[in-house]
């Protein structure tokens, strides 16, 4: 029934054709932060992992090895407080805080709000410490180079069969606190096949922060990205 | 699961051609949704309902075709499509590899007087 006049006539519906992604608008500001990340070198390094699995602890680490060849800088993800950011600035470089608030995933707007306030000095290397969440961060490209999942041992080997879609995209996944190793019934074997089963091509580290064993390969990894980007031979 | 950031983009969408095709009223949103899209359609449908009150796409129903993602069959040396993770080739049964595409939401179409 027509809720103005009461009748009961059809209204003549028309169909407006429109096939957008509602990821539109998200996708069309994550390349225009690419491109702004192109023009300024800097290479943007999503970081991706479930809460607790060690990403501001490995972060701290990365960044007291290398700030004395690397401008650094990170922006940090959390519904809230600004606990994360703060041990950041603890290690002498300059991090932002962003609070989603109900929000579990850290959006492209965000990050060039983030890149707006640093006035145009973005660093060589740019960590994006996204909210802990091994689900919904993944659909959302931020203008990143790179997403770096991290697995902590402590989490289980099958978390890459369990998680499919964020593994699947990962670049690089690295396996951290394998200092623990001998005190759990983690399979590393087991691990490596479930991330060959869901993402043959990713670059994958075996790290433990707290120790330093294996980080000199992902540094490796982050020199020779860097000057790649920035064009000089590695 | 942020079936509310995605309406809220889908409202804004559906406001941007309210203005410029002069229409008040969205009869339904049809909604291509990906396989591996990480989208719950109830949940989706439920956010809608409470974040289109008071909007031109109040009462609008939603309607879903579904987009299977594509995958590699190395048994097969073809490509078929897949409707999740850790599927089996529809001929041989091999696992399926290479996962790839399904991972949109979309909106197709509205109809709106």
């Amino acid at each position: 029934m027509c809720g103005k006049c009461g009748c009961h006539e059809e209204s003549s519906a028309i169909e407006i054709d429109l096939n957008t992604s509602l990821y539109a608008s998200n996708n069309t500001i994550a390349r225009e932060n690419r491109i702004r990340f192109e023009a300024h070198n800097t290479f943007c390094i999503n970081l991706l992992s479930g809460p607790g699995s060690g990403k501001t602890t490995f972060l701290v680490k990365t960044i007291e090895d290398l700030k004395r060849d690397y401008s650094i800088a990170v922006i940090e993800g959390d519904q809230q407080t600004d606990n994360d950011a703060q041990r950041i600035r603890s290690t002498g470089i300059p991090a932002i805080q962003i609070n989603t608030g109900p929000i579990c995933h850290l959006e492209a707007n965000m990050i060039r709000d983030a890149m707006d306030s640093m006035k145009n000095k973005l660093p060589d290397l740019l960590f994006v410490e996204n909210v802990g969440n091994l689900v919904c961060p993944a659909s959302f490209d931020l203008g990143e180079k790179t997403k770096t999942v991290l697995l902590s041992i402590t989490e289980g080997e099958d978390k890459p069969i369990k998680y499919p879609d964020m593994f699947r995209r990962a670049d690089v996944i690295i396996i951290n606190k394998i200092d623990l190793l001998p005190y759990l019934d983690f399979d590393l074997n087991r691990c490596m096949e479930y991330i060959e089963r869901v993402n043959p091509t990713a670059l994958v580290f075996i790290t433990s922060a707290k120790t330093g064993e294996g980080m000199q390969q992902w540094y490796e990894f982050l020199a020779t990205s860097h000057e790649y980007m920035a064009g000089v031979p590695a | 699961m942020h079936e509310v950031s995605l309406c809220r983009k889908l409202l804004e969408i559906i406001n941007d051609q309210a203005k410029l095709k002069h229409f008040s009223q969205v009869k339904s949103v049809t909604l291509e949704i990906g396989a591996l899209s990480c989208i719950d359609k109830s949940s989706l449908a439920f956010s809608f309902q409470a974040l289109s009150t008071n909007t031109a796409a109040h009462q609008a129903k939603l309607k879903f075709i579904d987009i299977p993602a594509t995958a590699y069959c190395p048994q097969c040396d073809e490509d078929t499509t897949a409707q999740q993770y850790f599927s089996h080739c529809p001929q041989c049964h091999g696992a399926l590899i290479k996962y790839r595409g399904g991972d949109d939401l979309k909106v197709s179409s509205l109809e709106v007087s």
